[in-house]
C-alpha cells in the first residue's frame, strides 16, 4: 500500500532501478522500515501490470542487464490522487484499541494494569522519540514525522492518565 | 540522601481540614532526576515544598542524609534550606532591578560565604549555564530560556545537593523546554545532584529517570523511565 505510493513518488523525480527504489524507500523511512527484494519486485511488477510504471532494459558489460523503471502518465495521476485524497481515520489503529474492546470481558484490575503499563510505554516512547528528534536536522521530513509522533504520544499520555484516574475513583 | 516516611500534611483547622498529602513514603537519590506529575490539587507542590523545607509536615518523619529534620528549629531549617536546596520556579522569580550577576549572587547574602568569593562563584554558575556573557544584562533584556538559565545558575550558586523545580518549563516553548530539562538532567547525571521537577508536560516528564504520579495527596505510581526498551513497528505492506 504505502510502498507502492512511495515508489511512485520516488519515480516522479527520476528513472530508477529496483535496488535504487529499495534504498530510496528505506532512506525516506529513516532506516526503520526495511524491504526485502521479494517485496520490491512484487510491488514493481504489480505497478507495471496496472500501467502505472513502465520499464526498459539497459545493457551492461560484465553484469546482467538492469531494468530501469519510469512513471507513466497514469502513474503520475494515481500519485496525485493519492496525495490529495482525504484519509480514513483508523478507529482500531493499534493493539491497545483492540485490548480496550476486551476490557468489559476481563477483571477491571487487569484492565487498570494494562492502562498503567501503556502509560509507562507512552512515557518511554516520548523519551525515545525526543532523543531521536534531537539528532535530526531541523525542519526535515524525518524530524517532522518524529514531532508528529511525539505530539500523538503526548496526547495519548494525557488520555491514559485521565483514564487511570477515573478508573481508580471507580474502585 | 532524602527519605520521607509516612509524611502527611493537613491544612486548616477541624472540621474544615484539607488533606494535601497522605502517608507519603519516598526516597530520592543523587544522580537521579525525578519528575512529579498529577492533576491540580493532587499535592505535587506541597510535596516539593516539604522536601525543600519550605513547609513542615503535619506528621511523619523527614530524614536528610540520615538526620531527622522534623526536630530542627526554624533557624536551623532556614540554614538548611539555603545550603542544601536550590529552587527553580515557573515564573523565574528574578529581581527586575538587579543585573544577572547580582541576581545570582543573591543567595550569598543569607550564607556564611565571604564576600570576596561571591562574584567568582556566581560567574562559575553562569558559565555552567552557558550564559557568562549575559552577566551585566537585566532580566527584561533576556529571552524566557535565558531567564530560566539565570534562575538555575542562582539555584546552583551555593552548590546545593538538591535542585527542586516547580513547573520550570511552564512559561517556555517546547524547544526551549527541552533545553532547560536537558540542563537540569545534566546536573543530576554529571554533578550527582538530586533533581526533582514538578511538571504538567509529558515531554518534560519523559526526560526524567524516574516518574512519580500523584493523585489526591498520594503517590499512585512510581516508575523508572527506561527508553531503551521501546520497540517501534512499521505497518505491514
Amino acid at each position: 500500500m504505502a510502498v507502492k505510493h512511495l515508489f511512485l513518488a520516488l519515480l516522479s523525480q527520476k528513472e530508477l532501478h529496483g535496488y535504487e527504489l529499495k534504498n530510496g524507500f528505506e532512506n525516506l523511512a529513516g532506516g526503520r522500515w526495511p524491504l526485502n527484494f521479494g517485496q520490491v519486485y512484487q510491488t514493481l511488477s504489480r505497478l507495471e501490470r496496472d500501467g502505472l510504471i513502465e520499464s526498459y532494459e539497459v545493457a551492461q558489460t560484465d553484469k546482467p542487464d538492469k531494468k530501469v523503471y519510469r512513471l507513466t502518465k497514469a502513474g503520475r495521476e494515481h500519485l496525485s490522487e493519492w496525495l490529495k485524497a482525504e484519509d480514513n481515520w483508523n478507529l482500531f489503529f493499534d493493539e491497545l484499541a483492540l485490548k480496550m474492546l476486551a476490557f468489559e470481558l476481563i477483571d477491571p484490575k487487569e484492565a487498570l494494569e494494562i492502562l498503567r503499563s501503556y502509560r509507562s510505554l507512552t512515557l518511554r516512547v516520548i523519551k525515545s522519540l525526543t532523543q531521536m528528534r534531537a539528532q535530526k536536522p531541523e525542519n526535515t521530513t524525518p524530524a517532522l514525522l518524529l514531532e508528529r509522533n511525539i505530539y500523538r504520544a503526548e496526547a495519548d499520555l494525557k488520555w491514559v492518565t485521565n483514564m487511570i484516574e477515573r478508573w481508580q475513583k471507580h474502585d | 540522601m532524602i527519605e520521607l516516611v509516612n509524611i502527611t500534611k493537613i491544612y486548616g483547622q477541624k472540621p474544615h481540614t484539607v488533606k494535601a498529602l497522605e502517608r507519603i513514603t519516598l526516597q530520592l537519590k543523587p544522580n537521579e532526576m525525578t519528575a512529579i506529575m498529577g492533576p491540580s490539587g493532587s499535592g505535587k507542590t506541597t510535596l516539593l515544598n516539604i522536601i525543600g523545607c519550605l513547609d513542615s509536615p503535619t506528621s511523619g518523619e523527614y530524614f536528610l542524609d540520615g538526620k531527622n529534620t522534623s526536630r530542627l528549629d526554624l533557624k536551623a531549617k532556614a540554614q538548611l534550606r539555603n545550603e542544601v536546596f536550590g529552587f527553580v520556579f515557573q515564573a523565574f522569580n528574578l529581581l527586575a532591578d538587579k543585573t544577572v550577576l547580582e541576581n545570582v549572587m543573591l543567595p550569598f547574602r543569607y550564607s556564611r560565604r565571604p564576600r570576596r568569593e561571591w562574584k567568582q562563584r556566581a560567574m562559575t554558575a553562569l558559565s555552567q549555564m552557558g550564559i557568562a556573557d549575559l552577566a551585566q544584562r537585566y532580566p527584561d533584556q533576556l529571552s524566557g530560556g535565558q531567564q530560566q538559565r539565570v534562575a538555575i545558575a542562582r539555584a546552583l550558586a551555593n552548590d546545593p545537593k538538591v535542585i527542586l523545580a516547580d513547573e520550570p518549563t511552564g512559561n517556555l516553548d517546547s524547544t526551549t523546554s527541552k533545553e532547560i530539562i536537558d540542563v537540569l538532567k545534566a546536573l543530576a547525571e554529571k554533578q550527582g545532584k538530586v533533581v526533582v521537577v514538578v511538571t504538567h508536560d509529558g515531554m518534560v516528564a519523559s526526560q526524567a529517570h524516574r516518574l512519580l504520579q500523584m493523585m489526591d495527596g498520594r503517590i499512585i505510581d512510581d516508575s523508572q523511565i527506561d527508553s531503551d526498551s521501546v520497540v517501534f513497528s512499521h505497518p505491514s505492506v
